[in-house]
C-alpha cells in the first residue's frame, strides 16, 4: 500500500458527513495480434491513473484521472457534487475491509519473456495458415494485463490487491466462394499463461472445422432441440438470468422484479445457476470488489425457482433494503463500479452425453460462441460450431446457425442437465454501459433446450 | 505552449536520436458528464485524460509503447525500441500531410455564461424539458469533450483541438407497449439539437398502442436510422482494409461489381465546419490527418451502388497494396483510445440516393399501406463482415397499415439482406439524416424497402 488515509482525504476539504472513496491503478498491458498473414503489431502499454467518488449533503461524483494526485481528483470530485448538484444515494452498510488478496496461480506472464510469448503465439498462427491450402487469413489475439489496486475509503476499509488477466483468440478463415468460414480457439485465465501453451492440436481442429463448413448445408430454418456445449451454455446463462439480475436494471422496472420474483419457476428442478466470486487463476475472480465488499455467493435459481434475483453495488443494496454481494466492479479507474457478473455456474445435472444427444430426433449440437447479443426480452447467439442431430445419432456440420428466442421462455425449454460442468476461461468478455471488456468465467455442464428456434444468417 | 505539446516535443528528439522513424501522439481530454434518469440529473462524473504513444521503426522492425504516466522520454524510448525487437516488419512511413499545423477544425464553441459544468447542466436540464413537453419519460447522458491531440513525426508537428458536446437519450412510454425510443447526436452547443425534439414529438403519439405480431405476409420493410446503421455495418466492416486483411470481407473482391441499387452511394466525408448539418447541430471537427498522419478527405466508398473503394490506415494500405485514405486511428477521430491500436474506422458516413423519392419521415411513412417500421435491430455485427445478411431480432418496430403507425411489434426474429433492403427492393429515403455511432459513426436516413425487403 503506498496510499494512507491522512494524506489522500485530509487534504481534500471534506466535511465529516461526507462519504468518499479513492481507487488507484497501475497496469501493465502487452498487446500482441497477427492478422491476415503475418505479425500485425506488439504493443506495451502503462496505463495508470486514480479515481474518487464522494458522497455527501452537498451532492455527489465521480472523477478520474490519469494524474496520480488522489487528493486533487477528490478535490474535483468535490468540485462537480457542489457545481452539478446531483443528490447522493445512500450506500449500504458493510463493515470496512482491509488485506491483501494473493493471486498467484500457476505461470504468471510477466515472468513470459516478450520473445517467448512472440514465438509461441506466431508458431500458432504460421500453424493455422498452413493447415490447409483453402485457408485464407487467421486473427491471433493475445491481451495481457497486470494491474496493482488501492481503494481506500472513508469509513476505514483499506485494499491493496494484484489482479491478472489474459485473453488469447485466434480465428481462422477459410475461403468458402460465396461465404467465408471460420474456425475459433478462445482461452483466458485470471494469470496463468500455461493456458495459452499447448493449443496446436486445437488450432489444428479450428482450421478443420473453418475447411470443412466450406462444404456444411446451411441449416434449414425452423424449431429444434439443441444441445449446447458447456462454453455455450455458460455463455448463455451470463447473457440471460445474469444480465437480468444485475441490480441496476431493477430499478424502476417493475416488470422485470415481478418475472424475477422469489419462489418464481422458471425452468426445471434440477435448473441451479449462481453468481460466485470464483478461484484464484480464473478470469472471474473477485475476492473483493471495487467498493471493498468482500465476493459472495449468490443462489440466483435453485431447483428452477428464484432465489435472490439481485446482483447489488452498494447503492442498489441500499435502495432495496439488501445487503451487498460484492458484484461492485469497475472496469478500471475510468468508470465507477456498477453491478456486473462475475463467475456465474451452472451446477451440474445426471445427464450423459449418449441421454443428451439419444433424446433428440431433429436437433442441433452447438458448441462454443461466434457472437451474439442480447438485451433484456430477447438474444441471439451463433455458435462457433454446429453439427445435426438425427433420430439420437450426431451427424455432419451445418452452417449458419443463428439461434434465438426469449430470454426467460427460454428457460422452461430446458430438459436435460449433462453431469459434467465445463470449467475452462475463454477469451469472452463482459460488456455493460461503456465498460468493456471486463473479465468474467462461466461454469457450465451441457444443456439441452427443446424447440429453439434457429434461422440460417 | 503546452505542456503535453512540449512532452511531445521533447520524447520526439529522444527517439530521433535512437530510431530510423519516429512518431509520438499525444492526447489531452477533459470530459464532464450529466446522467439523467427520469428526466432529472442523478449522477455526475468528470474524467481527465492525458495519455501519450511513441512508435519507432528500427532495424526494419516496429515498436510501440503507450503511456499515461509520467515515464521520462528517454525510458518510453528505450521500450519503444525493445519492443520494436519483437514488433511488425516496418513499412513506409505514411506520407506527409500537405499541409501541416494546425487541423481544419472550427474553433472550439464558446461555453456561454458558467462555464463548462454549468453547459452541460443546462443540457441535461433541457432533457427534463423535453419530457413535460412531450410526455415520454427521458432517461440520457449528456456529456462535454473538450479534447487536444498533438502528432509529431520528422516531418512536422500538427495539433488538433475541439470541444462538443455529446447526447444519448432514452425515451420510454409510458402504455403497455414499453416502448423505448434511444436517440443520439452532437452538439457544438449547450442547446439539444432540434431533431431530437421534433422525433420525440412523432414518437410520443405511438406509447399507448396495442402490441401486435409481425405480419406474416410479404410487407414494406421502413427502416428508422438507427436499423439502417445496423443494416450497413457488415457492408462497413467488409469495406474495411482490416477485413480485407484478414480475408473476411465478403465485399473487397467485389470491387467494381454492382451491388445494391444504381441511385445509392456511400460517402465518408465529415461534415466540415462551419457548414452545420440538417440537425443544425453545426458540425463536428473534421481532423486535418489520421494518427498515421495521412490527410483525411471525403471517400466514396460505393458510387452508384458498386462498392469503390476500401478504407484504410497507412498497415492496411500497404498490406492490400492500396493507397492510405486517411482512415487509420486510435479509438475514433472524435475520442482518440491510445490502448487500442491504429485500424480503419468511419467518421462521419452518409447514405445518400441520387434520382430516387426522398422526403420527409412523414412521406415515406404515409406511402406504406401494409409494412413494419424498423427502430431498432440485434444482430448486424454478429458475423464481423462475413456475410452481407443481418439475422437477429427486431428489437424494437411498429406496425404499419395505411400510412400510418398502428401498433408496436412483439420483438421477432428478422433476416434482412442488405443486397436486397437497398437493392431490388430499394423505394427511398428521407432527405433529412441523424448522426448514429457505434463500431462506425455516420448520418443515416430513414430508408423504405418495398414488400419481400425483410422476412420478419
Amino acid at each position: 500500500m503506498l496510499l494512507t488515509c491522512a494524506t489522500v482525504f485530509g487534504a481534500a476539504g471534506l466535511h465529516a458527513d461526507d462519504y468518499a472513496e479513492v481507487r488507484v491503478e497501475r497496469t501493465r498491458i502487452i498487446d500482441l495480434v497477427w492478422r491476415g498473414d503475418g505479425l500485425e503489431s506488439t504493443l506495451t502499454s502503462g496505463d495508470e491513473g486514480c479515481c474518487a467518488r464522494v458522497a455527501g449533503p452537498a451532492g455527489s461524483s465521480f472523477a478520474s484521472s490519469t494524474t496520480m494526485d488522489a487528493s486533487a481528483v477528490l478535490r474535483q470530485a468535490r468540485r462537480n457534487a457542489r457545481e452539478l448538484g446531483v443528490r447522493g444515494e445512500p450506500l449500504a452498510d458493510r463493515p470496512p475491509e482491509s488485506g491483501e488478496y494473493p493471486c498467484d496461480v500457476g505461470e504468471a506472464p510477466e515472468r513470459v519473456s516478450l520473445a517467448e510469448k512472440t514465438d509461441l503465439l506466431g508458431g500458432y498462427h504460421a500453424s493455422a495458415l498452413a493447415a490447409h491450402s483453402a485457408v485464407a487469413g487467421a486473427l491471433v489475439y493475445y491481451r495481457e494485463l497486470v494491474t496493482d489496486v488501492e481503494l481506500l475509503t472513508t469509513e476505514g476499509t483499506r485494499i491493496g490487491y494484484r489482479r491478472r488477466d489474459l485473453t488469447l483468440q485466434i480465428t481462422v478463415y477459410a475461403d468458402g466462394g460465396a461465404a467465408r468460414t471460420a474456425g475459433s480457439v478462445s482461452v483466458g485465465s485470471g494469470g496463468d499463461f500455461s493456458v495459452a501453451r499447448g493449443l496446436a492440436p486445437v488450432i489444428e481442429s479450428a482450421a478443420a472445422t473453418a475447411v470443412d463448413l466450406r462444404g456444411a448445408p446451411v441449416v434449414e430454418p425452423g424449431s429444434y432441440d439443441v444441445v449446447c456445449d458447456g462454453p455455450l451454455a455458460g455463455v448463455w446463462a451470463h447473457e440471460t438470468i445474469g444480465h437480468l439480475a444485475e441490480a441496476d436494471h431493477h430499478r424502476g422496472d417493475a416488470e422485470l422484479r415481478k418475472a424475477l420474483a422469489p419462489g418464481r419457476r422458471l425452468g426445471p428442478s434440477g435448473l441451479t445457476i449462481i453468481d460466485h466470486a470464483g478461484h484464484p487463476g480464473a478470469r472471474g475472480y473477485v475476492p473483493v470488489d471495487d467498493e471493498g465488499t468482500p465476493g459472495g455467493q449468490v443462489d440466483l435459481l435453485r431447483d428452477g425457482v428464484v432465489v435472490r434475483p439481485r446482483l447489488h453495488d452498494r447503492s442498489t443494496a441500499a435502495a432495496f433494503g439488501e445487503a451487498p454481494t460484492g458484484n461492485a466492479r469497475a472496469l478500471n479507474f475510468r468508470h465507477p463500479p456498477l453491478p456486473r457478473l462475475r463467475t456465474i455456474m451452472i451446477d451440474p445435472g445426471t445427464a450423459g452425453d449418449e441421454e443428451l444427444i439419444g433424446g433428440v430426433d431433429r436437433g442441433l449440437l452447438a458448441r462454443g460462441v461466434l457472437g451474439g447479443q442480447t438485451d433484456r426480452s430477447g438474444f441471439t447467439f451463433l455458435p462457433a460450431e454446429c453439427r445435426a442431430i438425427r433420430d439420437g445419432r450426431v451427424g455432419g456440420l451445418v452452417r449458419g446457425v443463428v439461434l434465438s428466442g426469449d430470454v426467460l421462455g427460454a428457460f422452461g425449454a430446458i430438459d436435460a442437465i449433462g453431469r459434467d460442468q465445463w470449467r475452462g476461461d475463454t477469451s469472452a468478455s463482459c460488456g455493460k454501459q461503456g465498460q468493456y471488456p471486463l473479465p468474467v468465467s462461466s461454469w457450465a455442464p451441457a444443456l439441452r433446450l427443446r424447440g429453439l428456434r434457429v434461422h440460417p444468417g | 505552449m503546452s505542456t503535453l505539446a512540449e512532452r511531445v516535443a521533447e520524447i520526439g528528439a529522444a527517439a530521433a536520436a535512437h530510431a530510423d522513424h519516429w512518431e509520438v501522439l499525444g492526447v489531452d481530454r477533459v470530459d464532464t458528464v450529466v446522467e439523467v434518469g427520469s428526466g432529472v440529473p442523478d449522477a455526475v462524473r468528470s474524467a481527465h485524460e492525458a495519455a501519450l504513444c511513441l512508435r519507432v521503426h528500427r532495424a526494419g522492425r516496429v515498436g510501440t509503447v503507450t503511456t499515461t504516466g509520467p515515464d521520462d522520454a528517454g525510458a518510453l524510448v528505450r521500450h519503444a525500441v525493445r519492443s520494436a525487437a519483437y514488433g511488425p516488419p516496418a513499412s513506409p512511413p505514411a506520407r506527409p500531410s500537405p499541409a501541416p499545423g494546425r487541423s481544419p477544425a472550427a474553433e472550439p464553441a464558446d461555453d456561454g455564461e458558467g462555464g463548462a459544468a454549468r453547459a452541460v447542466r443546462r443540457l441535461a436540464e433541457g432533457l427534463g424539458a423535453l419530457q413535460s413537453a412531450v410526455g415520454l419519460t427521458m432517461h440520457g447522458t449528456v456529456s462535454r469533450t473538450e479534447q487536444t491531440v498533438h502528432r509529431m513525426a520528422p516531418e512536422g508537428h500538427q495539433e488538433g483541438r475541439d470541444r462538443f458536446f455529446h447526447v444519448s437519450a432514452l425515451a420510454e412510454g409510458a402504455g403497455t407497449s414499453g416502448i423505448q425510443l434511444p436517440w443520439n447526436g452532437w452538439t457544438r452547443s449547450a442547446a439539444l439539437p432540434a431533431g431530437l425534439a421534433s422525433w420525440l414529438s412523432t414518437a410520443a403519439g405511438w406509447a399507448g398502442l396495442p402490441v401486435l405480431d409481425a405480419p406474416s405476409r410479404e410487407h414494406d420493410v421502413l427502416l428508422a436510422p438507427t436499423a439502417v446503421h445496423t443494416l450497413l455495418t457488415p457492408l462497413v466492416t467488409a469495406l474495411s482494409g482490416t477485413a480485407a486483411v484478414s480475408g473476411r470481407s465478403f465485399a473487397a473482391a467485389g470491387l467494381g461489381v454492382p451491388l445494391l441499387h444504381t441511385s445509392i452511394s456511400l460517402r465518408d466525408h465529415p461534415s466540415p465546419p462551419p457548414a452545420g448539418d440538417e440537425e443544425g447541430t453545426e458540425g463536428l471537427a473534421w481532423p486535418g490527418s489520421d494518427d498515421d498522419g495521412v490527410p483525411c478527405a471525403p471517400l466514396t466508398l460505393i458510387d452508384s451502388g458498386v462498392p469503390a473503394r476500401l478504407y484504410h490506415s497507412h498497415r492496411t494500405a500497404v498490406a492490400c497494396g492500396d493507397v492510405p485514405t486517411g482512415h487509420g486511428f486510435r479509438g475514433n477521430a472524435l475520442r482518440r483510445t491510445m490502448l487500442r491500436p491504429i485500424t480503419p474506422v468511419l467518421n462521419g458516413a452518409t447514405l445518400s440516393a441520387e434520382d430516387s423519392e426522398t422526403g420527409r419521415f412523414d412521406d415515406l411513412l404515409g406511402g406504406v399501406r401494409d409494412g413494419v417500421l424498423i427502430e431498432s435491430l440485434m444482430g448486424g455485427q454478429q458475423r464481423g463482415g462475413l456475410s452481407p445478411i443481418v439475422e437477429g431480432r427486431i428489437r424494437l418496430g411498429f406496425l404499419i397499415r395505411h400510412g400510418r403507425v398502428a401498433g408496436v411489434l412483439h420483438p421477432c426474429a428478422v433476416a434482412l439482406d442488405l443486397r436486397e433492403v437497398l437493392g431490388a427492393r430499394f423505394l427511398g429515403l428521407t432527405e433529412h439524416r441523424w448522426a448514429v455511432s457505434r463500431i462506425w459513426s455516420g448520418r443515416m436516413p430513414f430508408v423504405l424497402a418495398s414488400a419481400g425487403g425483410g422476412r420478419a
